[in-house]
């Protein structure tokens, strides 16, 4: 089905031995794993296994204790948190994390930020450089608006639309800040059965269309199995499993690490 | 609602035109419809309004607190009241400097403020706003402060050959500025570094991941905001021509937030709103029953929040 696999020598990501504690906890031991170019590898992982602190990781919202995460052979742990955007890794968050107070454009805008280089002092005294510049992103964003359906909410506050719409402008948001890999906590939360459907094609044609490489943290097992290329899983910070979608469903270990009491 | 809550204006774009035409005309023909004190009373108003507009930046759009923007009002007209004590100093170039003072002082001051947020940064602020009578009546600045007596600097006069009195030159001074300024701000917070702002204010976990510098963004905030702030400062040193410390007590601050509260957070036009609010509601308040003109502000001031939540401006929302 999905045959798109472009599978390359180097990684593009390449995360080696990360460990996090937090105080006693270790939330993550010792993960390895490697993202390939044009892959959608999923991560899955009973609640508390340390999905989104790996996510976090990547984020540079934590960092680890030990260990290595490398983007295209460059250490990613070198950078600080506002960095990580412009390296080519865009986001969205387990909990919804829109700017409430914007509109929907406003929201994917922002998403260009690395991208554009006016000063504050150009687009206040509206040089001609800055609102070209700003003219030529909202350009650009328009056909993301399209991609994901939210033209006829495109001027209304965030705060005001449902759920699923909003999970829908953090996507744009993320597909505005022009990523190599695209991280998506739990994209399928909330939805009905349609809106699922829906985002495992979104997600496909992510990276089919729009060559962007996909790690997914996702408790929606048929979605999961039916998107990723690869699995990844973790259970309490150690990974118990890595393979394709098929061999992981019948591994033992990951059977009972769902059936231990955290059935997704 | 939060009092950071930002107010989207969703009028058409011709309206819009249609009511900025009209505020223009009504604004230039103020000074030539009032008499001499209405004239400087209306000069006074659009001082605060330009006031309320930089603590706008910081409060209504990055999202931090002050109550200590009349120490930066201070500062500004301090440095303008320096430079025009002997009168051969241009004025505008006076209040310019004002302003790029109090950005410094600003960007100075967002630095600390850092470390605080919300409440603490309202608390920190509320300290520099107490100091600030006090800093200016120190004895080993009074060579530039004048001390307690304060500073006296030259009224500007009309350029030869403009039939304009000095009120009213000075009104359409100010009103230059104002609408510069206007200008400026709405510039800057349509682009890049607003949207910025309003990220930071919504959510800064989020803002960083989008590739925004936070900490800059919001010590930016503050530099601005504090310049807008220490222009109207400068502007209200001409206008008076006098500055003495104890025109800038907490009072001042306590009214520019006040004039922000009421005329909309986060809309940016409130602020001629509020600005009128501030300037008249007390002698309103005196003359509709003497004795309890504070308690009458207090009603009106309770009746605006509860019927108008996100400000009078906020009443243009639709
Ligand atoms: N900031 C933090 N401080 C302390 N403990 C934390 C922190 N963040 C995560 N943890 C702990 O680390 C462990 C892993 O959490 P994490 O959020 O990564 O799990 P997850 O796999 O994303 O789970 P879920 O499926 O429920 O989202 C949990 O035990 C959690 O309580
Ligand atoms: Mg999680």
């Amino acid at each position: 089905m999905h045959s798109a696999k472009r599978i390359e020598s180097s990684p593009l990501l390449s995360v080696k031995d990360v460990c996090v504690a937090f105080g006693g906890l270790n939330a993550l031991r010792d993960i390895s794993f490697d993202l390939h170019r044009g892959e959608i590898l999923g991560l899955i992982g009973p609640n508390g296994a340390g999905k989104t602190t790996l996510f976090n990781c990547l984020s540079r919202l934590y960092s680890p204790k030990s260990g290595e995460i490398r983007l295209l052979g460059e250490n990613l742990l070198a950078f600080r948190r506002d960095q990580i955007a412009g390296r080519g890794i865009g986001r969205t968050f387990q909990n919804i994390a829109c700017f409430g107070s914007m509109t929907v454009r406003q929201n994917i805008l922002t998403g260009c930020h690395s991208h554009m280089r006016s000063s504050s002092l150009a687009q206040a005294l509206r040089l001609p450089s800055a609102l070209a510049e700003e003219r030529r992103f909202r350009e650009e964003i328009e056909e993301v608006i399209e991609w994901l359906d939210l033209r006829k909410d495109a001027e209304r506050l965030v705060d005001d639309l449902p759920f699923g719409t909003r999970k829908r402008v953090e996507f744009a948001r993320a597909l505005a800040m022009r990523p190599k890999i695209i991280l998506l906590d739990e994209p399928a939360a909330g939805l009905n059965h349609e809106e699922v459907m829906a985002l495992g094609d979104l997600i496909r044609r992510t990276r089919d269309e729009r060559g962007i490489t996909v790690l997914l943290v996702e408790h929606h097992m048929s979605l999961v199995m039916s998107v990723s290329d690869r699995v990844v899983v973790l259970n309490f910070g150690e990974k118990i499993a890595e393979g394709a979608p098929a061999q992981i469903q019948k591994d033992p270990e990951v059977i009972r690490a769902y059936l231990g009491g955290h059935a997704a | 609602m939060a009092l950071t809550d930002t107010i989207h204006t969703q009028a058409p774009p011709t309206l819009k035109a249609i009511i900025g035409g009209l505020i223009a005309v009504a604004a230039i023909a103020v000074p030539f419809l009032l008499d001499g004190f209405q004239v400087f009373q209306a000069t006074q108003v659009l001082v605060l309004a330009i006031a309320i507009m930089g603590l706008n930046l910081l409060t209504g759009f990055s999202g931090q607190f002050s109550l200590g923007h009349g120490a930066f009002f201070a500062a500004g007209a301090y440095v303008t009241a320096f430079f025009l004590t002997d009168g051969s100093f241009p004025y505008v170039g006076a209040v310019l400097i004002g302003g790029v003072v109090c950005f410094i002082l600003g960007l100075a001051f967002g630095f600390p403020a850092l470390k605080l947020d919300g409440i603490y940064l309202a608390l920190a602020t509320f300290s520099l706003a107490v100091a600030m009578p006090q800093i200016l009546k120190l004895s080993i600045l009074t060579e530039w402060t004048g001390g307690v007596g304060g500073l006296v600097l030259m009224k500007p006069e009309a350029p030869q050959g403009i039939p304009l009195d000095a009120d009213q030159w000075l009104y359409f001074v100010v009103l230059a500025f104002a609408a510069v300024l206007y200008c400026l701000v709405t510039g800057l917070i349509s682009g890049r570094t607003g949207r910025a702002f309003l990220a930071v204010k919504d959510n800064p976990l989020a803002a960083e991941a989008m590739g925004i510098r936070v900490t800059n963004v919001k010590v930016l905030a503050f530099g601005y905001s504090a310049m807008i702030t220490g222009v109207a400062g400068g502007l209200s040193a001409l206008v008076t021509a006098y500055v003495a410390p104890d025109s800038f007590t907490l009072f001042l601050s306590v009214n520019i937030l006040v004039g922000l509260v009421v005329g909309g957070v986060g809309f940016i036009p409130g602020a001629i709103i509020g600005a009128i609010f501030v300037h008249f509601m007390p002698t309103a308040a005196d003359s509709v029953y003497q004795g309890l003109q504070g308690v009458i502000y207090g009603i009106v001031l309770i009746a605006i929040m509860l019927l108008a939540p996100k400000g009078i401006g906020g009443l243009f929302r639709r």
